[in-house]
């Protein structure tokens, strides 16, 4: 054991009051003025992330969806999707998969340097977040830490059955997550930035764009 | 020249530079606008949110040892490295000791305050390793070889045709006057950064106990990228950063955006838990995080002053701090700029040198008034004053100013004859080159005179 962590430690032993102040209970929900009911949970998300620049296309059925992801991949040269189900029939339904390179990104491993000129990145999400509009992901639920934020378009697909009312819904759920996840993302909105006389510029470093392809709550 | 002469002397150049103050005056706007917006729009009860805060910080404080030492077992449990550092100077060892352990080349950086109280760049650098600092704000500074100006808009003293000048020479981009294609230059400049550096370092703007994690808040992606491409990553944090639970982000995440940005959340807020889990098909192999002290338990052995250190490092009391912009962030010569750094600064260093900060301040309590969590800023700078002047109680001459003072108020005469003395001699009293104004001079009766006067002439007449 280092000697300087016992000192510090000594050090906060002795001046740490006599009386501890008790740990207050976490804050309720209501302090927070615009917590939608949970009947428009689904829409609060969509206006909500579509008012930060975000884009959303709810579709009623996975053929549906299929053909807006195609329709988003379309113009571009290469995408990285994620191995896992859905997004598998996906793009078999919607063919991408001989229009374009759209390489599975757990084939390329570890491949970081490559990775940097990809134009897409589909994953899916762990969770939605109705007030803030955000996307949770996990590094084991979408694929690891990288995909979500280094190419400059991410796509996201996910179900009306994942989104929950607020944050603390959400950071409830993570840590009730059994599986050891060591990244953990909430993600509200493309990349921005406001470092230039405090104008904001989407897409400093992490993606430009943000699209969530939100299927019923009924998709496996 | 000591540091509280400089500080006069910078500010009285600065104050009066009519540019600076155009372009603070303009950032401070568009601020003050977004987080009046989002405070009102978010929050039914803004002070019972930052006493709740304060509350949990304080119950932190409570419990400050205990809490680090959970942190420190529960993120060793999942593979990653917890180091204790004393001072900035066992820091920077040890961060010698990892680069030269993963014969580091190249290093990424996301933005990261307590990475400049130690000087991390000036030792990367002077050790022969490339730093990129890969916040936009940062990357500006250090481009220019300035410091941050600001703790949360590093380059607020800038201009777009600054930057565009900055970048034409550095980075050789074409000139613009747009934000957006200076944004893109260096989001260009930077993508095969992070995918070819050998090492990652990160601040942390919360640990959390329960979990034994770390929380990053940020708005650009680098932080993401920076912990999510190299193979190693290294957090630097203050150990003051502890939250109890990982659902207090809840709380703190919300209040961190709206009183750093005017945001309802930024838009990255991550949770690191260690390196990559054998489950998962990337991140970094290693990594570290360095506990940094370096003043803090000794600020925490100060009852009154420990209450800065609930601090969260948001920018609010900076931004509406008159003296912050009237004088901007570089005057203050500290990592830590504005109330808050004029409060910690002599407890971090020491009160001698930079305990002139604690008059850097109007006492108009703004600073207080914004705090999300509810430090009496302005209380505290007038405690260390009161500190700074039992310290300089040794000090021959102030004590004999003091006990002149003393015994010339304690009299009616001869505080008479004290205002007398000063009317006729007063031009003699050397005046700060600072006080860009006329010294006023005292009325030629006292008021007690002219009361006495008025009594004498009315004496006769009835009300």
């Amino acid at each position: 054991m280092s000697t300087s962590r016992e000192r510090i430690l000594s050090r906060l032993r002795q001046a740490q009051p006599a009386v501890h102040p008790p740990l207050p209970p976490l804050h309720r929900d209501d302090v927070f003025a615009d917590l939608p009911p949970r009947e428009s949970w689904c829409e609060a998300f969509c206006t909500r992330l579509r008012a930060l620049h975000g884009e959303v296309f709810r579709v009623a059925d996975e053929a549906a969806a299929a053909t807006c992801l195609a329709a988003l991949v379309d113009p571009l040269n290469s995408c990285l999707r994620q191995r896992h189900p859905l997004i598998d029939r996906l793009v078999a339904a919607g063919s991408i998969a001989e229009m374009k390179s759209c390489r599975i990104y757990e084939d390329l491993l570890p491949g970081s340097v490559e990775m940097a000129d990809f134009e897409a990145g589909i994953t899916v999400a762990d969770w939605l977040i109705a007030r803030t509009g955000s996307i949770v992901v996990r590094a084991t639920g979408a694929g690891g830490r990288r995909m979500s934020v280094l190419p400059p378009l991410h796509i996201v697909v996910a179900t009306e059955a994942q989104v929950v009312g607020s944050l603390e819904e959400a950071l409830a759920q993570l840590r009730e997550e059994g599986e050891p996840w060591s990244m953990a993302s909430v993600i509200t909105g493309p990349s921005r930035t406001a470092d230039i006389e405090k104008i904001l510029v989407l897409g400093a470093h992490g993606p430009k764009r943000l699209a969530v392809i939100l299927l019923p709550a009924s998709t496996e | 020249m000591s540091r509280n002469a400089e500080f006069l002397r910078q500010s009285a150049v600065i104050a009066v530079d009519e540019v600076h103050r155009g372009k603070l005056d303009k950032a401070m706007r568009n601020y003050r606008v977004a987080v009046n917006r989002m405070v009102d729009q978010q929050f039914t009860d803004w002070e019972a949110l930052r006493q709740q805060a304060a509350a949990v910080k304080d119950h932190v404080l409570g419990h400050w040892p205990e809490m680090l030492e959970q942190f420190e077992q529960k993120i060793t449990e999942r593979g990653a490295i917890v180091l204790w550092a004393e001072d900035a100077e066992e820091a920077r060892e040890h961060i010698k000791r990892i680069m030269s352990r993963h014969e580091a080349r190249l290093v990424v950086k996301s933005k990261s305050m307590v990475t400049e109280e130690i000087e991390l760049n000036e030792l990367l650098e002077s050790s022969g390793i490339q730093v990129i600092e890969s916040d936009l704000g940062e990357l500006i500074v250090q481009l220019c070889g300035e410091k941050p100006y600001h703790i949360v808009t590093p380059a607020m003293h800038k201009s777009k045709e600054e930057i565009s000048v900055l970048f034409q020479q550095k980075l050789g981009t074409p000139p613009t006057d747009d934000a957006a294609e200076l944004t893109m230059a260096a989001r260009a400049h930077l993508r095969q950064v992070y995918v070819t550096a050998d090492v990652g370092i990160t601040g942390a703007n919360f640990l959390l106990a329960d979990e034994g994690a770390i929380a990053v808040t940020e708005n650009e992606g680098n932080a993401r990228l920076t912990m999510g491409c190299p193979k190693v990553h290294v957090v630097v944090a203050g150990m003051e950063k502890m939250l109890p639970r990982m659902a207090d982000l809840a709380l703190f995440w919300p209040i961190l955006a709206s009183s750093g940005t005017g945001q309802q959340l930024t838009s990255y807020n991550s949770i690191v838990r260690g390196p990559r889990q054998a489950n998962e098909s990337d991140g970094p192999e290693t990594m570290y995080v360095i506990l940094l002290d370096n003043g803090r338990s000794h600020m925490y052995s100060d009852p009154r002053a420990s209450e800065a250190l609930r601090c969260i490092r948001c920018g609010a009391c900076l931004n509406a701090c008159p003296v912050f912009k009237t004088v901007g962030g570089h005057t203050y010569k500290t990592t830590y700029q504005g109330p808050i750094g004029s409060v910690i600064t002599p407890h971090l260093r020491n009160m001698k040198d930079w305990q002139h900060l604690s008059h850097a301040s109007t006492l108009c309590g703004a600073c207080t008034s914004v705090c999300p969590v509810a430090i009496d800023l302005h209380g505290l700078l007038l405690e260390n004053r009161r500190q700074a002047t039992q310290e300089q109680a040794d000090d021959a001459f102030w004590r004999f100013a003091m006990r002149g003072w003393s015994f010339g108020m304690r009299c009616r005469w001869r505080m008479e004859w004290g205002r007398r003395l000063y009317r006729w001699l007063g031009w003699l009293m050397p005046i700060p080159q600072a006080i860009r104004r006329s010294v006023p001079r005292l009325p030629a009766k006292s008021f007690a005179e002219q009361w006495r006067s008025k009594e004498k002439s009315s004496s006769g007449d009835t009300p």
